[in-house]
C-alpha cells in the first residue's frame, strides 16, 4: 500500500513527475480526515476572528458607549451563545464553538465590569472567578479546543496569583514564578490520560497531549537555564524539570507509548545537557574573552559537547521508535 | 491509501522502478518531521558556537581587525566546503553528520557576513546566502542543512528589505510566498522542502515586522500581496474543484473561494498569508503545515493588537467581519450537514 510515507520516499527519490505530483497526492491523502479538518478549521477560524474582534472592541472602551449598553451587548451574546449550544447540542461541533463564545464573553464581562465601576480587583482576582465560572461549560461541551481554553485562563489565573499574591507573601520566590502554573500544566496532562484511559474519547487527539506537554516542559526549562547559569539560585525548577523529563520519558515510554511526547522529552533533555555542559566547561576550563586561547580551547570543547549531544539524540531517537508499538 | 499498481498507473510511474525505491528505502520508518526539527535546532546552536569559536580564533590571531572581513568570509566558505564534503562521504555515523551540518550552517553565515561587511553592504550577504544555499540543494546534502542555509538567505532577504527600506516590502516578499507555494504543489526532481518551508514562512515573518514600517518612514505595501493571495486561494481552490465532479463540494468550493477573498480584502497580508498556508496544508494533507499555519494565525492576531496603523475599534469591526464571513462559509460547508464528530 502506498501512504503519506511511501510518497515522501518516492518524492525524495525524484520518482514524481512535478506535474503530477498533486495527483498522487489524492491518491494517498486521508480524505474524510482532511474534510473533517476543513470543517473544525473553518468553524475554528471563524469564531477566533469573531471573538478576537468582541475583545478588541472591549479593549478598546469606547467612551461614547454608555455603560449599559455595553453590558446589554455582552450580556445578549451570552444568552444567545448558551442557549444557541443548548440547542445546536452541547456534543456537535457549532454547540461546542458557542459554548466556547459564551467563555470567552464571560470574561469579556468581567473585565468590563472592572472597566465600568473601578473596582480595584487585581487582575488575578477576575482570571480566578473567570476560571471558576466556564468550568461547567468546559466539562458540559466535552471539546478538546474548549479544555484548551480554559486551560489557557487557568494557567494564566496561576501566573497571576503567584506574581501579585504569593510572591509579595513570600511564598513563592520571584524566580519561581513559572513553577505553579508548570505543575497545573503537569496535573492536567496526567487527568487527561487518566480520562483518556477511562474512555473521554474526545480528549484522545494526539495534539492535547503535545501542547499540555510542551507547557510544562518550556515552562519548567525556562527557570532551569536560569538556575544553571546563575541568574537565580532556586534549585527547585531545576528538580522539577528532571523529574518531570524522567516520568515523561517512563510514562510515553512505557504507560502510554508515544513517539511525539518521547521526542519533546528527549528535545528538552538534549536542551537541558547542552546547557548544563556548557555551564561546567566554563567553571573548569573558565572561559575569559581577556584570555583568547583560554577561550578559543573553551569554545572548541562546547562545539565538541554540542555535537556529542546532538549526535546522540540523532542515534537515540531512531532507536526509542523501534522499541515502541507501530504507529505509536 | 492506495495500491502500489493502482497509485504508479494514476500517476504515470514506473511500477517496477517505485517498487525498487520502496524496498531499497524500507529498512526503517521514515524520519518524523519533528525528529528533524529537532536535529535542526541540535545543529542550529553547535552553529552559533562554531562561529564563535572562528570569530575568538581571528581575535587571537590578528592584532588589527582590518581586513578580517575577507579572512572572515575565506573561513566561511573553507568550513562550508568542508562541511559538504564531510556529508558527501557515505561513511560516517551521527555525530560525524551533526559536525559536519552544523560546520556547513555557520560556514554559509560567516561567508555571508564576511562578504557582506567588506563590501558594506547587506545585498552582498544575501546574495552570498542564496548562492551558498543553490549549492546545497544541488549538492543534495540532506534536508536540515538546507533547511538551515536556505532559512538563512530567506531570513537575510527579508533583513534587507527592510533596513534597506525597499518601499511596498510586501508585496514584493508575496512573491516568496507564491514560490514556496508552487514547490510545494510541484516539487522538482530534486528535493526543494526545506527550501519550499522556509520561503512559506518569509511573508508572514514579514508582515510581522511591518510595524516596523511606520518608524523607518517605509511604504509597506499590501494591496498587491493581497491580490497574490487570492490568486493563490483561487488556485488551490481549482485544484480542489478538477478533483471533483460532484455539485455539491463544488458549490462549497466556490463558497469558500468567495470567503477566501473577502478575508483577503479584509486582513492584512500577514493575516491572509496565513490563511493560503492553512489551504495549502489542505490541499497537500500535510500535517506540519497546519500546524505552522495554525500557529502563524495565532501570532497574528497578537500581533495585530499592537499594530499602530489602525484603531483597536476599526481592528475588531475588520476582526469581526472576516469571522462572520468564514462562519458563513463555514455553515455553507459543514454546518448544514448530519451530525457531525465532535471537537
Amino acid at each position: 500500500m502506498i501512504g503519506p510515507s511511501e510518497l515522501a520516499t518516492l518524492r525524495r527519490a525524484g520518482l514524481i513527475p512535478p506535474a503530477r505530483y498533486l495527483q498522487a497526492v489524492h491518491q494517498v491523502r486521508d480524505e474524510a480526515a482532511w474534510a473533517r479538518w476543513a470543517g473544525r478549521a473553518l468553524l475554528a477560524t471563524g469564531v477566533a476572528h469573531l471573538l478576537a474582534g468582541i475583545l478588541f472592541f472591549f479593549a478598546y472602551n469606547w467612551a461614547d458607549m454608555p455603560a449599559m449598553a455595553k453590558f446589554a451587548v455582552i450580556d445578549a451574546g451570552l444568552l444567545i451563545c448558551v442557549f444557541g449550544a443548548w440547542l445546536a447540542g452541547f456534543d456537535r461541533p457549532a454547540g461546542q464553538a458557542l459554548l466556547i463564545g459564551a467563555s470567552v464573553l464571560t470574561g469579556v464581562l468581567l473585565a468590563v465590569i472592572g472597566q465600568v465601576f473601578q473596582t480595584g480587583a487585581d487582575a488575578f482576582e477576575l482570571f480566578l472567578v473567570w476560571t471558576v465560572l466556564i468550568l461547567p461549560w468546559t466539562l458540559a461541551s466535552r471539546s478538546a479546543a474548549h479544555w484548551l481554553v480554559w486551560l489557557v485562563v487557568a494557567c494564566t489565573a496561576t501566573s497571576l496569583v503567584t506574581g501579585q499574591a504569593l510572591v509579595p507573601m513570600d511564598l513563592v520566590q520571584p524566580e519561581e514564578v513559572a513553577l505553579p502554573p508548570a505543575i497545573l500544566l503537569a496535573v492536567a496532562a496526567v487527568i487527561r490520560e487518566i480520562a483518556v484511559a477511562r474512555g473521554a474519547a474526545w480528549l484522545a487527539a494526539e495534539w492535547t497531549r503535545q501542547i499540555v506537554l510542551f507547557a510544562v516542559l518550556a515552562a519548567l526549562y525556562g527557570t532551569a537555564f536560569g538556575h544553571i547559569f546563575d541568574w537565580h539560585d532556586s534549585v527547585l525548577g531545576t528538580a522539577l524539570f528532571v523529574l518531570a523529563i524522567a516520568a515523561a520519558g517512563l510514562g510515553y515510554m512505557r504507560v502510554v507509548p508515544s513517539f511525539p511526547a518521547i521526542t519533546q522529552a528527549t528535545g528538552f533533555a538534549g536542551l537541558f545537557a547542552m546547557a548544563v555542559g556548557v555551564r561546567l566547561i566554563d567553571a573548569v576550563i573558565d572561559i575569559d574573552f581577556d584570555d583568547l586561547g583560554r577561550s578559543l580551547f573553551g569554545i572548541g570543547v562546547v562545539v565538541l559537547w554540542l555535537v556529542a549531544v546532538t549526535g546522540t539524540v540523532a542515534i537515540v531517537l531512531p532507536a526509542i521508535r523501534r522499541r515502541l508499538p507501530e504507529g505509536r | 491509501m492506495a495500491g502500489l499498481q493502482e497509485f504508479c498507473a494514476e500517476v504515470g510511474l514506473d511500477p517496477q522502478a517505485a517498487a525498487a525505491r520502496l524496498e531499497h528505502d524500507s529498512g526503517g520508518p521514515d524520519t518524523p518531521w519533528y525528529v528533524r526539527a529537532l536535529l535542526a535546532i541540535g545543529a542550529w546552536v553547535t552553529a552559533i558556537a562554531i562561529v564563535a569559536f572562528f570569530l575568538v580564533l581571528m581575535g587571537l590571531v590578528f592584532d588589527d581587525f582590518d581586513g578580517a572581513e575577507f579572512i572572515l568570509a575565506g573561513l566561511g566558505l573553507l568550513c562550508f566546503a568542508g562541511g559538504i564534503a564531510m556529508l558527501a562521504t557515505v561513511s560516517g555515523g551521527a555525530f560525524r553528520a551533526s559536525f559536519a551540518t552544523a560546520l556547513a550552517a555557520a560556514g554559509s553565515a560567516m561567508a555571508a557576513a564576511g562578504v557582506g561587511l567588506a563590501a558594506e553592504s547587506i545585498w552582498f550577504a544575501t546574495v552570498t546566502s542564496i548562492g551558498l544555499s543553490a549549492v546545497v540543494i544541488a549538492r543534495a546534502t540532506g534536508i536540515i542543512l538546507q533547511l538551515l542555509v536556505s532559512g538563512l538567505a530567506v531570513a537575510l532577504v527579508a533583513v534587507t528589505l527592510i533596513t534597506e527600506e525597499v518601499p511596498y516590502f510586501l508585496d514584493v516578499a508575496s512573491v516568496f510566498l507564491v514560490a514556496g507555494v508552487v514547490l510545494w504543489c510541484r516539487p522538482p526532481r530534486i528535493d526543494l522542502q526545506a527550501t519550499a518551508f522556509a520561503l512559506l514562512l518569509m511573508p508572514p515573518i514579514l508582515a510581522i515586522v511591518a510595524g516596523l514600517a511606520s518608524r523607518l518612514d517605509i511604504i509597506p505595501g499590501g494591496w498587491a500581496a493581497r491580490a497574490v493571495h487570492i490568486a493563490l486561494f483561487g488556485w488551490l481552490v481549482s485544484v480542489l474543484w478538477r478533483r471533483t465532479v460532484e455539485p455539491r463540494v463544488r458549490m462549497e468550493l466556490a463558497a469558500f473561494a468567495a470567503a477566501a477573498v473577502a478575508v483577503c480584502l479584509l486582513l492584512p497580508p500577514g493575516g491572509s498569508a496565513a490563511l493560503v498556508i492553512l489551504t495549502l496544508a489542505f490541499v497537500l494533507g500535510s500535517w506540519p503545515l497546519a500546524l505552522l499555519g495554525t500557529l502563524l494565525q495565532a501570532y497574528f492576531f497578537w500581533r495585530f493588537y499592537y499594530d499602530l496603523q489602525i484603531t483597536l475599534l476599526n481592528k475588531s469591526f475588520l476582526l469581526a467581519g472576516v469571522g462572520l464571513v468564514v462562519l458563513a462559509c463555514w455553515w455553507l460547508v459543514a454546518g448544514r450537514k448530519p451530525r457531525e464528530a465532535a471537537w
